[in-house]
């Protein structure tokens, strides 16, 4: 058994080798886990535009006592700096979403 | 770091680990997960609010706490530095910006373009550089600047990471300077910049180029590196070759080198000129809460040390000698002392060095304590060649850059 056993790694080891020699380099990435934000005021306003350029776990991962200022700047930082199609009137209702439902706010009405 | 499984039914999978890590002895006091049971785990909770990751298997990676999805990023279980000094490619963390990032590339097509304020412009294949190069290799520290972020208090926005941010490579390559010379920088030329294939998914949205000044990119140690570890990069470490800058910050260690440009003034990319940016002072801090006036592009590594084996809640045997270890690392002066307390810090004792793998890698340390029963609060404290050391209060920067604070570790004996 150990030959054979010898045989099969080699045989293994070669193999991988002509495909890194010869190829192309593919990956298949999972699957997205989370494609849409929380619950939460104009959520599809949100998903509409704050999953365009990443995935929702950039908001669920922050701090959770963020305060609405701070999501609003950055809703503002996605427009102004990253060129999200973000509507001025939008900026506002962004950050009371995320305030609300990510933020410092969510945390206050979740306490009884 | 706490492990727990998603499932309700937790207890099989949790005793599972249980009986592996009593198995190990010491090394594995409870926290340290082998990385057999942490495999099994489907989520850690990290220390900080909001801090549930799942570990997720992505190509050519072992499972890893995922961030996020789109982009990717990946921190390493801090299980693993305590595995070997050198990280492997399976377990190196993952950081991108942009979510248009290349899943598919042919080696034998991928072309860097040296270009701009040179004599000569190049179009350079992997093939290239193999052969027409004579190759330099050394160990290096890759660390994200914002890792730990998730301990800044107050805290502040951006990838919440806990200590995984960081890996240890060899990595193989050509110098940047036999490229540019081959190139040939024109008289005048101040800056390089950095180019990869990821890209941003709207046009609006800044490309990700970086910057070194030529005389940086001239020292003959910043590498475009083929091979880590002896092996192709992984796809997602930037395949098929990426910038190496040894001593400084991941955000200049450009992924699917594609584009060098020689420029004749400063770069004024965003990624330069508003992001990664820290305070303009020598601490790279501001007050907690307040905005510094000044700031520069983030640079240089300061000092950082940890222990590896010991988890934060471990419980170790009273009045018996054991070791602790762990790992150092600097911006590329080497580590000179490293100094360990089991006292809370009122006593310092010198640890010994471990092997010399260049002033760039991760530097080994170990030392025996034996304590007393009751609670403890262990710490590590390195000092560099030129000095620098470790803070034993955090410093704080809006960003949550350059973490550096003396890490403590509590344990209880019995």
């Amino acid at each position: 058994m150990p030959s054979l056993h010898r045989l099969i790694i080699i045989a293994t080891a070669t193999f991988a080798a002509t495909l890194a020699n010869a190829g192309v380099l593919k990956i298949d990435l999972p699957k997205e886990s989370a494609t849409t934000y929380k619950p939460g005021p104009n959520l599809e306003l949100v998903n509409a535009r704050c999953l365009i350029c990443h995935s929702a776990d950039y908001a669920a991962m922050q701090p959770p006592n963020m305060p609405r200022k701070t999501w609003e700047a950055e809703v503002t930082k996605m427009k102004k700096v990253y060129g999200a199609p973000i509507a001025d009137d939008e900026i506002a209702t962004l950050a009371d979403y995320f305030a609300k439902t990510y933020g410092n706010e969510a945390t206050a009405a979740a306490k009884p | 770091m706490r492990h727990r499984s998603r499932s309700d039914s937790a207890n099989a999978p949790r005793r599972h680990f249980l009986q592996q890590a009593g198995a190990l002895g010491l090394g594995s006091v409870l926290g340290v997960a082998p990385l057999a049971a942490l495999a099994a785990q489907s989520v850690v909770d990290l220390p900080f609010g909001n801090g549930e990751r799942a570990l997720v298997k992505y190509p050519q990676k072992r499972p890893l706490l995922r961030l996020t999805a789109r982009p990717p990023q990946l921190e390493t279980p801090f299980a693993v530095f305590d595995e070997n000094i050198i990280t492997p490619n399976d377990a190196f963390f993952v950081r991108y910006h942009l979510a248009g990032i290349p899943t598919q590339i042919d080696p034998a097509k991928h072309r860097i373009s040296v270009q701009g304020k040179v004599a000569t412009p190049l179009s350079l294949s992997v093939e290239d550089l193999r052969k027409n190069f004579e190759p330099i290799e050394y160990v290096a520290v890759n660390q994200c600047s914002g890792n730990s972020r998730g301990f800044s208090e107050p805290r502040v926005p951006g990838g919440q990471l806990a200590n995984g941010a960081m890996g240890n490579a060899r990595w193989k390559g050509v110098p940047l300077k036999a490229v540019l010379e081959k190139a040939g920088v024109q008289a005048g030329a101040k800056q390089a910049s950095f180019n990869g294939l990821d890209t941003p998914v709207l046009p609006t949205t800044p490309d990700f180029v970086k910057a070194l000044d030529l005389d940086h990119a001239l020292d003959g140690e910043v590498m475009l590196a083929y091979a880590m570890n002896g092996a192709d990069l992984p796809m997602l470490n930037g395949y098929p070759v990426r910038l190496i800058v040894p001593g400084h910050y991941g955000t200049y260690w450009v992924k699917h080198l594609s584009e060098i440009t020689v420029l004749d003034e400063t770069f004024s990319g965003f990624w330069m000129s508003t992001a990664y940016r820290v305070p303009a002072n020598a601490c790279a801090c501001v007050e907690p809460g307040t905005a510094p006036t000044k700031t520069v592009p983030i640079g240089r590594f300061d000092v950082r040390s940890f222990i590896t084996n010991l988890a934060d809640g471990a419980q170790l045997k009273a009045n018996q000698a054991q070791t602790v270890r762990g790992i150092a690392f600097d911006g590329g002066y080497g580590i000179r002392e490293v100094l360990f307390s089991d006292d809370g810090g009122t006593n310092w004792r010198t640890a010994k060095l471990g092997e010399d793998l260049g002033k760039y890698s991760f530097r080994a340390w170990t030392i025996e304590t034996t304590l007393a029963p009751g609670a403890h609060a262990l710490q590590v404290r390195a000092l560099n060649r030129i000095g620098q050391s470790q803070p034993l209060a955090p410093l704080w920067n809006p960003p949550g850059y350059m973490r550096n604070v003396v890490e403590t570790t509590h344990v209880t004996a019995a």
